[in-house]
């Protein structure tokens, strides 16, 4: 900015000095030679602009730039920062102050913080024991907010009720403000505020009331056409033509000059007010004449926090002031941040104002300073500004009347912007920058800030999705409902969702209105089908859709059914985002999912098959009922591949079927079963499994209801799993699985885990006694298979009879020590006629589907019946311990040792009884005896 | 009755140690919880090896030059050694040319087939060490220890305890049709030359030129 003005002075200086030389004929001739001529200064210009590539279209923008510089000069800013950004009542909250665009350093400007409290807004007579009215002049003033920031500040903790002013000391703490600064020492004090829309710089002045544009009693003004200020065209505005009705607004104020007045922008009119519904009348006449320097007065002011008495920075602070302040009256910096008391209290270098925060405190600070801008007066001085944190301070909120006043420099004639302030508010005349009482009484603040402004006070966007569509509810102790599951998201959050807190509830009703709806969440948490519904985090609900046909308190589940067996549950979520300063940010949502609970289901059957003309058709007639036996398949139905599952509902009150397998629309027609209808679906299907190991069908089926016209949608589950069989002991009380050890039961949730200690057995090992009936039952997997599979037992390789279905017995012959070997070998094959099926109706080629074999093998070890006992105790346990890590082969061998020693010593002894000495004398002495 | 026992209680107690120990070799019951080779060689080295050397020095006090553990009759020993390996060679060859079966069965180590290596090291110490164990119970316990006294006849009846044994052991095959052959020529020769050095030399000789033989024209 700096170089564009200095390049603009540069080339208008440029300018000045050719035309001084272009107008005498001899520099001329000198600079140019040639024959004698007197060139024009156009043809000068022109020709030093050809001489130095200037272009009239720059030079042009340049000049029009530089008309209006002094209206974009940058007037200081400041700005606050809050720390904590969101505090909580009783908080230490502290605001910081950055000013920008000041001559001087920011520890030499003067930081006038106000506080305005809670409920202490501006009132006039409150009476004298009003707490907001600090200053105790009967009215609660903007003085009364800077005093308890003042106060604040100054006191930094302190508790005056420690102090004694009772004794007139002097601590030396007063402090002489200088206008603009600390560090302005003289220099000439002209203070100036700044209009923010004309950008024009006014100068305090005490009078202007000698200038006179021809508006009398009014204040004269240029006016341009914009929005919001209504133009009164009466009395005929001459020379100004808006166009229709359009609105103006006022864009400055005249000069005058060589008692010819003037506007920049707009035009000269008398306006009745500084408002935005002044009315604007034409001037008397063109003339005009203004004020000279002495009369205006221009005057310089601080925006220190002020009482009858107690005046800051005049480098005065006795005993009444330190009173007044709150500050020890024997300590200079009560504060102890380095400045004096009364310094403090001006705010010298207070950039930082921290005070204990309550819900509604609003706060602010007027910087005052130096700013860059120049004056145009012939001396050092720039620009003394004050800087607001709103930038909401208008000249015409001040003004009792605005112009300007003349005044000689360096043998011109310089017209000054001056504004007078209305004299009620000499005293402190940036107090309407902060807050006053309009017309009506009413408060209109302009600088105050809220510290918790920033958006938190917007509520949470929440949005709730749940999944599946159209979950089945099971009201059996099968448990095999869908389980629903919730997701919420919050989009405008500042914090992770590990900071919100998530609130769940779900209702029931049935209908989507829910205007009989019944809280459930609880009955679900009681029954286990909820989680946690409250919580950080909880951003995902799961629901297991076995809700119970009683809800609890009298309310069955039949009561929030409709005829059709559907319900509705709306998932509520209300999430709370809090703000370390205790405030908080609310969003709810919901989501309403469609359920159906009622008794009937998709029954699955092993298929039939039936030759119809030639054709395997499909059938259910005669075909097994499947999948119906447990709770795991009644869930989801194991089938294995090359199956022709049969499906059938419960048509009762049912039409309009339509069915699908994962989703895809699946028909059966007479061509796949006698039992179909080639006209409309019906509760009939068939679904061949084709698919592998690990593969799942999903068949849907919805139906209208015959009365209400509802859909009913039931689904159920097929999983293709590789056949498998288990063997199983008849009676564990002959043949027990083999206690493989112990493990500790860190859940607790075990209940056969006396003392925490669970006992871990073998699946495929068991133990009995000797001479017991052995007994063993093949469970296959899927379930269904045990009747259709071929079966081959084997125990010790030798074949063994069934002696009931899928069941052995038999006699352990064995020693003790003796182990069985226990083998099933089974093979399950589609018959031909299923696989017959398969290639007439959905061309499945009898090659796809060949006999599947599968085996299981048990072995059993024969105990001796004193040693089954429970875990060793005392010190065997620990000898057993020791027994059971030495390497079999070392004990073998020892044993192996053992008997030969003992067979060695035996021998030794018989030997050594045979001598032959000692037969004799046995003899003799067995002779003797008889004798 | 015991005035006799006493004069034979050598014979008596020397028997029942031989019948236990092929008692406990025949009906010893396998654990399947260790390899049974493993089982097999502890238990032969100890009713084998170990028990006869002990039975020897703790409880008869005799020195092991009666259990054959001495030079004996060199010259009686080297004769009849190679005629016995001799005589036994053509008795193996014979009954490979006659039966197709004994050609077909006798079989090696599939590993020891292939590999020189491998071959060198079985025929080095698992025959040596099975070959040991055998002299050390049947020549040396049997023949030299306790039928001493009753002449050739310790040769036959040696030779009738190790068919028996094998027999109730259901161990009889082609496989073990060498060692039966041999069994008896083995026994003659520590017999002969009061040495179980001898006989285990010819019976380690004559396996190793059999497992050639079989190698080779098989």
């Amino acid at each position: 900015m700096f170089k564009r003005r200095t390049l603009l002075k540069s080339t208008f200086s440029l300018f000045l000095v050719l035309e001084f030389f272009v107008a005498s004929a001899l520099p001329a001739i000198a600079l140019f030679g040639g024959g004698f001529s007197i060139p024009s200064a156009s043809q000068m210009a022109a020709e030093l602009e050809n001489r130095y590539h200037l272009n009239l279209g720059s030079i042009r923008d340049q000049g029009e730039g530089f008309n209006v510089a002094g209206n974009k000069a940058l007037a200081p800013e400041v700005s606050l920062f809050f720390s904590p950004s969101d505090p909580k009542p009783g908080e230490k909250l502290s605001a910081k102050a950055f000013p920008i665009y000041f001559s001087n350093p920011e520890e030499t400007l003067y930081y006038s913080w106000y506080l305005k409290r809670k409920g202490c807004d501006l009132e006039n007579n409150v009476g004298s024991d009003n707490l907001c009215d600090v200053d105790e002049d009967g009215d609660i003033t903007v003085e009364d907010w800077k005093i308890v920031a003042a106060r604040i500040l100054a006191q930094n903790g302190y508790d005056k009720a420690d102090a004694n002013y009772s004794t007139n000391t002097n601590d030396n703490d007063g402090y002489v403000a200088k206008y603009g600064g600390d560090n302005k020492t003289n220099v000439p004090n002209h203070c100036y505020i700044h209009d923010t829309e004309s950008g024009t710089n006014y100068e305090f002045v005490e009078s202007l009331s000698d200038s006179n544009f021809g508006c009398a009693d009014k204040t004269a003004v240029c006016v341009a056409e914009q929005i919001s200020v209504a133009l009164e065209e009466q009395g005929g505005v001459q020379g100004f033509n808006p166009s229709g009705t359009g609105e103006y607004y006022i864009s400055g104020y005249p000069t005058c000059s060589s008692d010819i007045s003037s506007c920049s922008i707009g035009v000269l009119r008398c306006a009745d007010s500084l408002s935005s519904i002044a009315t604007f009348t034409a001037p008397a006449g063109t003339t005009c004449s203004i004020i000279s320097e002495a009369d205006a007065n221009p005057y310089c002011f601080h925006f220190f926090p002020n009482s009858s008495g107690n005046t800051p920075g005049n480098g005065s602070f006795g005993t009444g002031e330190e009173d007044f302040w709150g500050t020890n009256p024997e300590d200079p910096s009560t504060a102890d941040n380095g400045n004096k008391d009364e310094a403090n209290i001006v705010g010298l270098g207070s950039s930082t104002f921290t005070w204990n925060y309550d819900s509604g405190d609003q706060v602010g600070v007027a910087v005052e300073g130096t700013s860059m801008i120049p004056t145009k007066h012939d001396d050092s001085s720039y620009m003394i500004m004050w800087a607001f944190p709103k930038k909401d301070c208008s000249a015409r909120d001040l003004a009792e009347d605005i112009g300007s006043y003349a005044k000689g420099v360096l043998g011109y004639t310089v017209y000054i912007p001056a504004i007078k302030v209305k004299d009620a508010d000499l005293d402190s005349p940036l107090n309407k920058c902060i807050a006053y009482l309009n017309n009506d009484g009413e408060e209109v603040d302009k600088n105050l800030i809220n510290p918790t402004e920033g958006g938190q006070a917007t509520k949470l966007e929440v949005g709730v999705t749940a999944t599946p569509d159209n979950p089945v509810n099971d009201e059996t102790s099968d448990k095999g409902g869908d389980v629903v599951v919730v997701q919420a998201s919050v989009n405008n959050a500042q914090h992770n969702v590990t900071d919100m807190l998530f609130d769940w509830k779900v209702e029931i009703s049935k209908d989507i209105n829910f205007n009989d709806k019944l809280d459930i969440t609880a009955k679900l948490r009681s029954e286990g089908l909820l989680g946690n519904t409250k919580g950080n985090a909880l951003d995902t609900l799961r629901l297991k859709l076995d809700i119970p046909s009683s809800l609890g308190g009298g309310n069955n589940l039949s009561d929030y059914l409709n005829s059709s067996g559907s319900g509705y549950l709306r998932f509520k979520i209300a999430v709370v985002e809090n703000f370390s300063g205790g405030a908080i940010r609310k969003g709810t949502s919901d989501v309403i999912v469609k359920f159906t609970s009622t008794g009937k289901k998709i029954s699955a059957y092993k298929a039939e098959t039936a030759l119809i003309s030639g054709v395997r058709k499909a059938t259910l007639s005669g075909a097994t009922l499947i999948c119906n036996d447990d709770a795991l398949d009644r869930a989801a139905c194991r089938v294995i591949k090359n199956e022709i599952i049969g499906l059938r509902i419960d048509s009762s009150g049912l039409l309009n079927f339509h069915w699908t397998v994962n989703g895809a629309p699946f028909v059966c027609s007479k061509k796949v079963s006698g039992d179909c209808s080639d006209t409309q679906q019906n509760n009939v299907n068939f679904i061949p499994v084709a698919g592998s190991p690990g593969d799942t069908y999903t068949v849907t089926v919805t139906a209208n209801d015959v009365n209400t016209g509802n859909a009913l949608t039931l689904s159920r589950t097929f999983g293709v799993v590789t056949p498998a069989v288990t063997l199983e002991s008849l009676d564990r009380n002959i043949v027990w699985p083999k206690l493989l050890g112990q493990y500790r039961d860190i859940t607790g949730k075990v209940a056969a885990c006396p003392g925490g200690l669970c006992n871990d057995y073998s699946t495929s090992m068991f133990e009995a006694f000797p001479d017991s009936t052995l007994g063993f039952r093949a469970t296959f997997i899927p379930g269904f298979l045990g009747d259709i599979s071929q079966r081959e037992w084997m125990v010790d390789g030798e074949a063994v009879v069934e002696s009931g279905p899928r069941e052995i017995s038999f006699t352990a012959g064995k020693p003790v020590g003796g182990i069985y070997n226990i083998a099933l070998a089974a093979e399950v094959r589609q018959s031909d006629e299923t696989r017959r099926a398969l290639l007439d109706i959905w061309g499945i080629s009898p090659f796809d589907s060949p006999e599947i074999n599968f085996s299981a093998t048990n072995q059993v070890q024969l105990q001796e019946p004193g040693l089954v006992q429970g875990p060793e105790s005392g010190p065997r346990r620990y000898l057993a311990a020791i027994v059971s890590y030495i390497p079999a082969s070392v004990m073998f061998t020892f044993r192996i040792f053992l008997s030969a020693v003992l067979a060695l010593f035996a021998l030794g002894l018989l030997y050594t009884f045979l001598e032959e000495q000692r037969v004799r004398a046995f003899v003799e002495s067995f002779s003797r005896k008889n004798e | 009755m015991l005035e006799t026992l006493s004069k034979n209680r050598r014979f008596v107690v020397t028997g029942l140690l031989v019948f236990f120990s092929l008692f406990f070799m025949g009906f010893f019951s396998e654990s399947d919880r260790l390899s049974p080779v493993f089982q097999g060689l502890i238990v032969s080295v100890v009713f084998f090896l170990v028990i006869p050397l002990l039975y020897s020095k703790m409880v008869l006090r005799e020195s092991l030059k009666n259990l054959g553990l001495q030079r004996g009759s060199f010259k009686a020993g080297v004769l009849i050694a190679i005629a016995s390996v001799v005589f036994a060679l053509a008795i193996v060859i014979t009954l490979a040319l006659a039966f197709p079966q004994f050609r077909a069965q006798y079989a090696l180590p599939a590993l020891v087939e292939t590999s020189f290596v491998w071959f060198v090291l079985y025929e080095l110490v698992l025959v040596s060490f099975m070959v040991i164990l055998y002299e050390v119970f049947f020549r040396g316990l049997v023949v030299l220890l306790w039928l001493r006294d009753c002449g050739l006849w310790a040769v036959f009846i040696q030779a009738g305890l190790f068919f028996s044994f094998a027999y109730l052991s259901q161990d009889i095959s082609w496989a073990v049709v060498p060692l039966l052959i041999f069994c008896p020529l083995a026994g003659f020769i520590a017999y002969r030359s009061g040495s179980l050095w001898y006989s285990f030399a010819a019976s380690w000789t004559f396996l190793f030129l059999t497992d050639i033989f079989f190698l080779v024209f098989r």
